[in-house]
């Protein structure tokens, strides 16, 4: 089964890191960097046939907003992710900003939304 | 010919149709077996009833004997077949906003909440969004059907307070149409025009108003539209209170006044004419019971057109209500806080129309009624 | 992208840190520095092509 070669993995590679942060941390920081955009690609392949189902449902039934909330999703596990690894590496300032450039991508990607709610209540209002 | 003439002097209103003998069928003696002039038939309509009450009873969906005909399994049929019509597209609607859901407790899953909680109440706001795009094309399509059912029957009310003010004249209830074309039809007025440039406008802000509150998630938004919806359902009910207490009132004294007008009527030409003033005064009163019964299917007429206008309504938003409700405790159990605040919004927008169209209808059709019931022992 | 990727940066790493001890020992420091920085972007290069196979495939999934 495809998560228990990923445990096994990861259980390896914490023991790598734990033996590389005491000689060069600097190498650490990179290696856990590796380690996470592995995991991530093989969550990605995983996530592949569901994401496909949603997309399906979602042409089914013509939700066509469906897509800014995965989109959302998507964008958010990627930018929590970085955030954890500058956190690790000790650097709080990059975290901060990494938070910010999250939020921000997660807006632009939910752009279509926010301009249907002001359609809608415009239409309401005026 | 003297005895005719002097019923239309007591009884000015009636129409020179009474002239002709065959009155309708619910079985009125006949004075006297002689042919008179007025055995004729007058040369144009049915001579019983005039022409805008024979209008207002073609026009309505129902008459009072199909629904005096109506059984128990009849009603369950036809309002099942009235819930098949209604409930496929709300059914439709709840299944994109189960799939919405669903979709966002998945993300929310997703997105740890341990570093970064705004990253997450982002995205739980952008869900809230997406069930906002979904569910506010039905509420809007919702308000502008009540809008145009409110519009319909004040037409409605325009046209058929004179005629059926006439009907009660016609049955010697000169009070009551006094009543029912003045308190009534001025009361009826306002109540539309409130409804239609007040209340409705302000759901509709209220709508825009839960929208806003579930984007940016403050609490006292939320409270406050809750609060709102509260204070208007209370003064719906208030209204209705005392529009119910005074018509009642005021019809109880019109009615004792109207039912001695007649038995004085009654008592002066049965005393007063020589020889056949009894005979007369008891045609008197079953020609007024005939009339009576022409002023029930009238009434009813009218009562089943503002039922037609409002009863689908009404039906939908009551399935749109329990859909949203639902959908609030499905938000609440995936875990999407801001969605389940927006759905509970919606479901009060719902719930303040439901009690629009009962205030309404009830209203009309309970004045109505009133008139209809009232007098009938006279 | 499989999972010797990690292990080989690891590996990377840990020779780096050994020579890295070894030229400081034989008091050769500044190329110790190097070895240690080249160390570093060798890793780096790696990692890089890797991150944009990854964010290509999240971008490719979610039609960003």
């Amino acid at each position: 089964m495809e998560i228990f070669k990923l445990l096994g993995f990861c259980l390896c590679a914490l023991v790598l890191l734990d033996l590389l942060r005491q000689y060069n941390p600097s190498h650490a920081v990179l290696a856990a960097l590796a380690c996470c955009i592995v995991l991530l690609w093989s969550v990605a392949q995983a996530l592949g046939p569901a994401v496909d189902l949603v997309r399906r449902l979602s042409q089914l039934s013509g939700l066509e907003h469906i897509g800014a909330v995965g989109k959302a999703v998507a964008i958010a596990v990627v930018a929590q992710g970085v955030q954890d690894l500058c956190l690790q590496a000790g650097q709080t300032a990059l975290a901060g900003r990494v938070e910010l450039a999250g939020k921000a991508a997660v807006l632009l990607a939910a752009l279509p939304l926010l301009n249907t709610l002001a359609d809608t209540l415009l239409s309401l209002l005026g | 010919m003297i005895r005719f003439e002097m019923i239309r002097t007591y009884t000015p209103v009636w129409s020179e149709e009474l002239h002709s003998g065959n009155l309708q069928p619910w079985n009125v003696e006949q004075p006297d077996g002689d042919p008179q002039p007025w055995d004729e038939d007058p040369p144009d309509g049915d001579p019983q009833i005039p022409e805008e009450w024979d209008r207002i009873v073609e026009d309505a969906p129902m008459t009072a004997q199909e629904f005096s005909a109506m059984t128990l399994p009849d009603w369950l049929a036809w309002l099942g077949q009235q819930l098949r019509q209604s409930i496929r597209r709300p059914l439709q609607l709840l299944a994109k906003l189960c799939g919405v859901l669903l979709l966002a407790a998945v993300g929310q899953s997703l997105c740890a909440d341990r570093t970064s909680p705004e990253l997450a109440g982002l995205v739980d706001t952008i869900a809230a969004l997406a069930v906002f795009a979904l569910c506010a094309a039905p509420v809007t399509a919702l308000n502008e059907l009540l809008e145009d059912a409110v519009q319909t029957s004040r037409a409605y009310i325009v046209s058929f307070v004179p005629v059926f003010a006439s009907v009660l004249t016609a049955c010697g209830q000169a009070g009551s149409a006094a009543l029912y074309s003045g308190t009534f039809f001025s009361i009826a007025m306002v109540i539309t025009d409130v409804l239609c440039r007040v209340g409705l406008p302000f759901s509709r802000l209220l709508l825009a108003m839960t929208a806003a509150s579930a984007a940016s998630g403050t609490e006292a938004l939320s409270r406050l539209t809750e609060t709102v919806c509260k204070w208007t359902k209370w003064l719906m009910t208030l209204c209705a209170t005392v529009f119910g207490a005074l018509m009642g009132l005021q019809s109880v004294f019109a009615q004792s006044a109207d039912t001695l007008a007649l038995k004085t009527g009654k008592f002066i030409v049965g005393s007063s004419v020589p020889v056949v003033g009894r005979a007369i005064s008891d045609a008197m009163g079953s020609v007024l019971a005939g009339m009576k019964l022409v002023k029930g299917t009238v009434g009813f007429a009218a009562i089943a057109v503002i039922a037609a206008a409002f009863f689908p309504l009404l039906l939908q938003c009551c399935i749109y209500r329990m859909l949203f409700a639902a959908g609030e405790i499905a938000a609440a159990a995936f875990g999407g806080g801001k969605g389940a605040k927006l759905l509970s919004g919606l479901a009060d927008c719902v719930g303040i129309y439901i009690s629009m169209i009962a205030f309404f209808s009830l209203i009309v059709i309970s004045a109505t009624m009133m008139m209809i019931l009232l007098g009938n022992g006279g | 992208m499989n999972i010797d990727f990690v292990f080989k940066i690891a590996a990377i790493g840990i020779i780096v840190a050994v020579l890295n001890q070894l030229l400081i020992r034989s008091g050769r420091e500044e190329q110790a520095m190097m070895t240690t920085l080249a160390g570093l972007i060798v890793v780096l290069m790696m990692i890089i092509g890797q991150i944009s196979v990854l964010f290509d495939t999240i971008k490719e999934l979610f039609e960003l």
